[in-house]
């Protein structure tokens, strides 16, 4: 089972696809999330999220403020603005 | 017997009007598939926001409350019309407007009374019919229809919600047109502030043991306020996209209308033509058949 993320704004949906590693920027630190993560809610601060593909392609996302939720390897991005 | 150059100039009339209303329709389908287009992006964001917030709920104690969604007694009301600037879209507008005045003289019969109530409209059609029904129209934003972005309609949000956080107004209620499709809008009413959160029910209860950063009730008071927004601007959009259906749906009425109407003259018009000969032709037979005695 690997780690599909979903990256959401309000405008459209950035990223949808199976991955291998994604870097968030937690309001508490910036953290790493990878396949059988715990269940976690976080809220993210301003930073970038680096997101690289099971293909092994490496992408970046800017964002000021928003939400991940990651839960039974389906981790939710929602980035506010 | 009609005269046929009186005719002739209806037909033209009626003819460049169905022009102007067949262009105003396609104008309306292009913008309808641009709104359209919106919220379809924005109903992702919003399922999966409800859905984080409603597992965090789960795991907030019923003692937990939040500025956002504190219910206070209502001494002072404000209702939230969405219209648009246009008209020329069938019944869009008045159903707003009629909404809001059920609402005003029926739910809140006594706040009205007591000048408990103002009005916010976003639209000149409802500001102009609610103002010359003598409702208090406070503040209107005309101009968001120009230019329909999330920032902007997060600056007009900001400003309800504070409004709402320094006890200016106990409640704020939103009159809109649900989108459902092309030739259907729902008019909605719907509790903006204070915010409702989802009730917990039984079988919710055993959710996930979430790790939670910082903490459950800290992220929901930074939550609430961006999820507030969103769920503005999600109206605003649906109210968007109803405008352009409506019209669609009404300027396309109005070309089969003016089609059927020139289709008619038509008629019309070779009966008289055709009146009009065998008329010329029974003249020069009635004068020869007179020469001939």
């Amino acid at each position: 089972m690997d780690l599909h993320c979903e990256i959401v704004t309000p405008e459209k949906q950035i990223y949808n696809g199976t991955v291998g590693l994604v870097t968030v920027p937690g309001d508490m630190g910036q953290f790493t999330i990878l396949k059988n993560h715990a269940p976690i809610i976080t809220t993210l601060g301003a930073g970038k999220i680096r997101v690289i593909a099971k293909s092994g392609h490496e992408d970046f996302f800017k964002c000021k403020s928003g939400i991940a939720e990651c839960k039974d390897n389906k981790l939710v991005i929602l980035i506010h603005s | 017997m009609p005269n046929l150059k009186d005719i002739r100039i209806k037909i033209s009339s009626v003819t460049t009007t169905r022009q102007v209303t067949s262009a105003m329709k396609m104008v309306s389908a292009a913008k309808f598939k641009k709104a359209h287009d919106n919220i379809v992006h924005i109903r992702p964001y919003v399922e999966r926001l409800s859905e984080i917030i409603l597992d965090l709920t789960s795991t907030l104690n019923d003692a937990a409350s939040f500025e956002w969604s504190e219910e206070r007694e209502v001494n002072k009301l404000l209702i939230v019309v969405v219209s648009s600037n246009r008209g020329l879209c069938a019944a869009f507008n008045t159903n707003v407007v009629k909404e809001t005045e059920r609402i005003i003289n029926d739910q809140f019969k006594e706040l009205y009374a007591n000048n408990g109530i103002d009005v916010v409209t976003i639209g000149k059609q409802a500001e102009k019919q609610l103002k010359a029904h003598g409702y208090p129209v406070v503040k209107e934003y005309n101009d968001l229809h120009n230019s329909v972005t999330i920032d902007h309609v997060r600056e007009i949000s900001e400003s309800i919600m504070n409004d709402f956080r320094n006890h200016k107004y106990d409640k704020v209620v939103l009159v809109y047109n649900e989108f459902v499709n092309t030739a259907v809008q729902n008019v909605r009413s719907e509790q903006f502030l204070p915010m409702q959160l989802p009730k917990i029910d039984a079988d919710h209860s055993h959710a996930i043991d979430y790790i939670i950063e910082p903490d459950s009730f800290t992220f929901m008071e930074k939550v609430i306020p961006d999820a507030l927004k969103v769920l503005f601007y999600r109206v605003i959009l649906e109210s968007l996209a109803s405008e352009h259906g409506a019209r669609m749906t009404s300027m396309h009425k109005a070309t089969d209308n003016a089609t059927e109407m020139i289709g008619d003259l038509k008629l019309i018009y070779n009966k008289a033509r055709q009146g009009a000969i065998t008329k010329e032709i029974l003249e020069i037979v009635g004068g020869a058949e007179a020469l001939k005695k």
